[in-house]
């Protein structure tokens, strides 16, 4: 047997040092990947006080104002916006222990729920959402485009559920300019909740709005996709 | 006949016999340069005639790679050759494909050499499990805190399947292709295998599937996991999924092709005196796991096939909306699935058998108990896949027989662990590193085996099905145990195959980190399964926060591990030992030719009179290391002495 | 000479005592039992440890909060307790030899052959066949009673998987389940019926001891599972469904049955 000089020794650290090197490069490589899968730049909500806090959506049937540089199919998905400033808006911050007021400007026509459990407002302060300047606590299941369903994650000691359907468009309505594409007048949905402690929850659209090909393809698409129908909500101070 | 190798021929860059450009046309460099060729160009085309529909375009881009890719390799010459031609190949023309005097080009073409195949395969599975394993590094980082921090769920996903499939694909090459390649032709006595043309395709089919499943991670990924299933794999709209679909399409074809080429090589060109009685273990091994596969991957195949038709042609066979099933897809799936962790336990076991006998200096503890037992464990895995569906829903009145087959199986497994702890028992074990990898294996094969037993029986599936208890489970099994197995081969047969001993210093140092960290990591994970976490979870819930993180922490020693091998098998390589034709005092026939093994591998074809295992039977002799003259190239041109009786 | 030399009659040899030692064996005489050795490590670490199991095991194991739940936590308990002496025979065998019977270097010699007596075999058949018939009727006999027991007045559930997350409606009362909110009575039998909409998901509650897959287009059902204690459990999914799989969560809530009437009113029912 050969005696183990102090080079062997050498190697053998420097192939350790090199492999958790390639580790680490896989992984960064794998998280710098957008095709398999992305989170976009956290939109806070803006703090209009106190404890309170203001949260403003755009749902779009298409992806030109706030994905405007991808390709097909992308482009064409429906998406969750920031109204404000036409930037992405899947991941959302809001402070803890405040009063989020949630304004979402509906401009996509209905799908229809398959489920009706989500036809019904809850979770919202009072337990109702303004349609258009109407208290709401239920819509017609097939009326519904998206919805806005927050939920808590496995076992957090900080339970919040929200979750509001969202009317869609009706076929006749007049056509609005935004960024320069022409959708129709929108629907304002707007409703209440209050958050707790810092946790994190992820929330999600229940509308099969993903593609018009019947159930299970319009839960996939768009929403299967961080950015578009799904994404993450942190309750956090800022 | 043959000219024996020297070892210059090994260092030779381009042989003086061929010009670069005749090697290089065809091999995996014109092979690859028309196979991406072909794939843009099917790819507009389709993409003009289907501009909406991207599965489409993805998976012909994917079919063109593959058959411009063969054309551009030479897989079609001998067709071509067989229609066209007016001669049929001469003996030099054989020798030529079978990579005579091409140096190290010979690995880089379409070679038909089984010795050249088998290296091929082995040097793809090192690869693939290196690969496979940063995906399993990045998913206990994932995992090692609550919460989706280092990756997008979506990514970890992708990850996860990932690491399945490359994991699974070289698990079930990995004991078959390196060895059931180079090894097997030499253990029973012939030159080469049946279908030397087959046995490079079935090579060449797997390197042609591994572009097509690494592009899916340009194509969006796949959120299936390993079992790829539907409707989930039907519902995604990017086209990542058809990257795993068409792989393992791919796949299926070459382990087919490799089945049909084994079973005919170990049945029909065994040499004189081998009969069926006298086949060493591991070729039974070999035999019986490519017959489960036969019957088994077809199935796999179909269900890709149908999950791509239901993406491209928009089928219904597993939309319910439409009139499908989901658990067709599961039958399908588990059709194979089941037989399949057998195709990679049979010739694991079947090694870990002949080096219980090689290294304990004794035969084996009931040869024949042994055979029957891998013999019942190979037909009864083809009945029991309904023990994946137990809490699908579907025929519930099925539950109780898969639940009796199931359990069957422990019992000649049983008789597996009774003849390896009784051949160990009372020899000279002489401990080595594919000793140590035996031993290692038997340990974690038992605690593999008792908690399939927990999954079995119906009651405690119910809570246990779906959760970690079930991956730590399989990794006890294809891991702990199969792929211990495999490395125990590894080390075993190295010296054969590559001329070189591996530094048995670090060969240990790579076995305890693994076995060490394997135990800690997948002993946690048993106990986060017990507590109820679900599998697949790139969030993991802070009840189960500490168990993963103590899985984590040791999975680190299984990462240094393999750096210490990689590590071990390239300075090895470069500067290590030279190894001596008879390494270990084995008594199977590949120790009998010389290391190099030349091309034709013996001189004059043996005669067997006997098993590999009669250690004790023949007159005990002083004769030095090991029972029998080991034969060096300086004696091989005499007769050999074994064709004297 | 190789094997190729050896007599193939070699090969057959009865299953008597083995030839007698070359010189270089050590004498019986001075040679220790190491079969009773290994029999009676393995008997003594056999009872050690399933002691240990026995008393140690419940503390590992989730509490359970239901019938089901006790006797899969039980049948959990009596597998590992079973499976110890099983694995130490591997374990207690596998590392005597590897200290008892180990060489420094390469052997120069062979070691003597073993045959397994043909009353090896047939016992070893007949003691792994007993524990495996065991096994069976025992898991068969758990299962059928908890797929057969019909109770009086059971509480049916419909629970519906989507990607992600779990809705439940009681359409006994026609009323639906609150947020992420399971809530049932205690003591009283409940059965789930389980559909999907869009994927396969697979609905877990561990501490009731009922696992079935929801399957899109078709209802599947668990067996009757009775509630024993007030708590609140995780509800899972154990099936891969895509992105937010590891998020798709609920929380069980067993409350007494004036707490869980009181809800089923607050929500528009009646009780």
């Amino acid at each position: 047997m050969k005696r183990q000089s102090s080079g062997f020794v050498i190697g053998i650290i420097v192939s350790i040092v090199l492999g958790f090197g390639i580790v680490a490069g896989i992984v960064l490589a794998l998280r710098s990947s957008t095709a398999l899968g992305y989170e976009p730049q956290v939109l806070q909500a803006q703090k209009t006080g106190p404890g309170t806090a203001t949260l403003n959506l755009s749902t779009f049937p298409d992806s030109h104002v706030c994905h405007a540089s991808e390709g097909e199919p992308q482009i064409n998905w429906v998406t969750y916006c920031s109204s404000t400033d036409a930037s992405q808006g899947t991941t959302w911050e809001v402070p803890p222990n405040t009063l989020v007021t949630v304004i979402i400007n509906q401009y996509d026509s209905a799908s229809g729920l398959v489920n009706d459990y989500f036809s019904q407002v809850r979770g919202t302060v009072g337990g109702v959402a303004m349609y258009n300047g109407r208290p709401m606590t239920k819509i017609n299941p097939d009326d519904a485009a998206h919805t806005f369903t927050l939920q808590t994650t496995p076992d957090s000691a900080n339970p919040l559920f929200v979750s509001v359907p969202l009317l869609g468009v009706p076929d006749n309505a007049p056509n609005v300019d935004v960024n320069g594409q022409s959708y129709p007048k929108p629907n304002v949905i707007s409703f209440q909740f209050r958050t707790g402690a810092a946790d994190t929850y992820v929330w999600h659209c229940y509308v099969p709005c993903g593609s018009d090909r019947g159930i299970p393809y319009g839960f996939s698409g768009p929403m299967s996709t961080t950015g578009y129908m799904a994404g993450t909500v942190t309750v956090a101070n800022y | 006949m043959s000219e024996t190798t020297t070892t210059n021929e090994a260092a030779v860059i381009v042989p003086r016999h061929y010009t670069l450009r005749q090697l290089l046309f065809p091999s995996v460099v014109s092979g690859v340069v028309l196979g991406v060729v072909g794939a843009v160009v099917v790819y507009f085309i389709v993409r003009a005639l289907q501009p909406d529909n991207y599965d489409a375009q993805v998976v012909f881009a994917y079919t063109g790679w593959t058959l411009f890719f063969f054309a551009g390799i030479g897989a079609f010459n001998g067709i071509w050759r067989w229609g066209f031609a007016r001669h049929d190949d001469t003996l030099e023309e054989a020798l030529d494909l079978a990579g005579k005097d091409q140096g190290l080009w010979r690995y880089f073409r379409y070679t038909t050499d089984h010795k050249v195949v088998g290296m091929q395969y082995l040097a793809t599975v090192l690869v693939l499990f290196f690969v496979g394993s940063m995906g399993a590094f990045s998913i206990r980082l994932e995992q090692s805190v609550p919460g989706a921090i280092f990756f997008t769920p979506s990514t970890y996903n992708t990850i996860v399947g990932m690491h399945g499939i490359l994991m699974i694909v070289a698990s079930i090459v990995m004991v078959s292709g390196p060895f059931g390649n180079f090894v097997l032709p030499i253990m029973i006595g012939a030159r080469d295998m049946a279908f030397p043309r087959l046995n490079a395709l079935s090579y060449w089919l797997l390197f042609a599937a591994i572009p097509v499943f690494l592009s899916t991670l340009f194509l969006g990924g796949f959120p299936t996991g390993w079992t790829g299933y539907a409707p989930l794999a039907v519902q995604g709209l990017t086209p990542g999924m058809d990257a795993y679909c068409f792989t393992i399409i791919l796949f299926a074809i070459s382990t087919t092709v490799a089945a049909l080429n084994i079973i005919t090589t170990v049945l029909v060109l065994r040499t004189k005196g081998m009969t069926l009685a006298r086949l060493p273990i591991f070729v039974w091994g070999v035999m019986l796991s490519v017959f489960l596969g036969l019957t088994a991957f077809p199935s796999f195949l179909i269900s890709q096939v149908m999950v791509l038709t239901d993406r491209v042609f928009h089928t219904s066979f597993f939309i319910a909306a439409n009139g499908g099933s989901n658990w067709l897809y599961e039958h399908l799936f588990w059709f194979m699935g089941h037989p399949e962790v057998y195709v990679i336990a049979l010739p694991a076991m079947a090694v870990a058998a002949e080096l219980s006998a090689v290294f304990s200096r004794k035969t084996v503890f009931g040869r024949r108990m042994l055979l029957g037992s891998l013999i019942t464990i190979c037909i009864l895995s083809v009945l029991v896949w309904g023990h994946h569906l137990y809490t699908s829903g579907s025929n519930t009145a099925l539950d109780a027989p898969y639940m009796l087959d199931t359990e069957l199986i422990s019992i000649p497994t049983g008789f597996f662990f009774l003849a390896l702890v009784g051949t160990l028992w009372r020899g000279r074990i002489w401990i080595t590193v594919p000793l140590l990898f035996v031993a290692g294996m038997l340990v974690n094969f038992v605690v593999g085996g008792i908690t399939g037993i927990y999954l079995a029986d119906l009651p405690t599936d119910e809570i246990l099905h779906g959760g970690m208890f079930v991956t730590a489970h399989f990794h006890f099994t294809l891991v702990g145990s199969m792929v211990f197995g495999a490395f125990a081969g590894f080390y075993y047969w190295f010296p054969k195959m590559l001329g070189r001993r591996l530094n048995p210093r670090l060969g240990a140092l790579h076995f305890w980190l693994f076995e060490i960290g394997f135990l800690g990591t997948f002993l946690s994970l048993f106990y986060a399964g017990l507590q109820g976490e679900p599998r697949w979870s790139a969030n993991v819930s802070p009840l189960y926060a500490t168990a993963n993180l103590i899985a984590s922490l040791f999975a680190i020693l299984i990462a240094v591990s393999v750096f210490v091998a990689v590590y071990n098998v390239i300075i090895s390589l470069a500067r290590g030992e030279v190894a001596t034709a008879d390494e270990w005092g084995a008594r199977t026939l590949e120790w009998t030719v010389p290391t190099p093994v030349p091309l034709e591998n013996f001189a004059t074809l043996p005669e067997v009179k006997g098993t590999a295992y009669e250690y004790g039977l023949s007159e005990p002799v002083d004769k030095g290391f090991g029972l029998h003259e080991p034969a060096t190239p300086d004696t091989m041109d005499a007769p050999s002495p074994q064709a004297q009786s | 000479m190789s094997e190729a030399n050896i007599d193939a009659n070699a090969g057959s040899v009865a299953p008597t005592p083995p030839p007698p030692p070359t010189p270089a064996a050590t004498p019986a005489s001075r040679e220790p039992d190491h079969f009773r050795r290994v029999l009676t490590i393995w008997v003594v670490l056999s009872v050690i440890g399933m002691v240990a199991c026995i008393f140690l095991l419940p503390y590992i194991l989730p509490p359970t909060a239901s019938n089901l739940g006790s006797v899969d936590n039980f049948t959990i308990v009596l597998l590992t307790v079973l499976a110890i002496p099983v694995a130490l025979f591997v374990f207690v065998f596998l590392a005597y030899s590897m200290f008892a019977f180990r060489v420094r270097e390469r052997p120069r010699e062979d070691a003597l052959p073993l045959k397994p007596r043909p009353m090896l075999q047939v016992g070893f058949l007949g003691i792994t066949s007993v524990l495996c018939l065991f096994l069976i009727i025992y898991g068969l006999v758990a299962y059928y009673q908890e797929a057969s027991a019909a109770p009086a007045n059971p509480l049916v559930v419909q629970v519906t998987g989507q990607q992600w997350t779990w809705t439940f409606y009681y359409p006994q009362y026609g009323v639906s389940s609150q947020g992420q909110v399971l809530e049932l009575p205690v003591n009283r039998a409940v059965q789930f019926v389980v559909t999907s909409k869009d994927v396969l998901h697979g609905f877990a509650v561990r501490t009731l001891g009922v696992r079935v897959d929801a399957n899109p287009g078709q209802v599947t059902t668990t067996p009757y599972t009775t509630p024993t204690a007030i708590g609140q459990y995780p509800v899972v999914c154990v099936e891969l469904c895509g992105l937010y799989h590891s998020y798709m969560w609920s929380s069980l809530k067993v409350v007494d049955q004036s707490t869980f009437n009181s809800w089923i009113t607050s929500q528009g029912g009646h009780p």
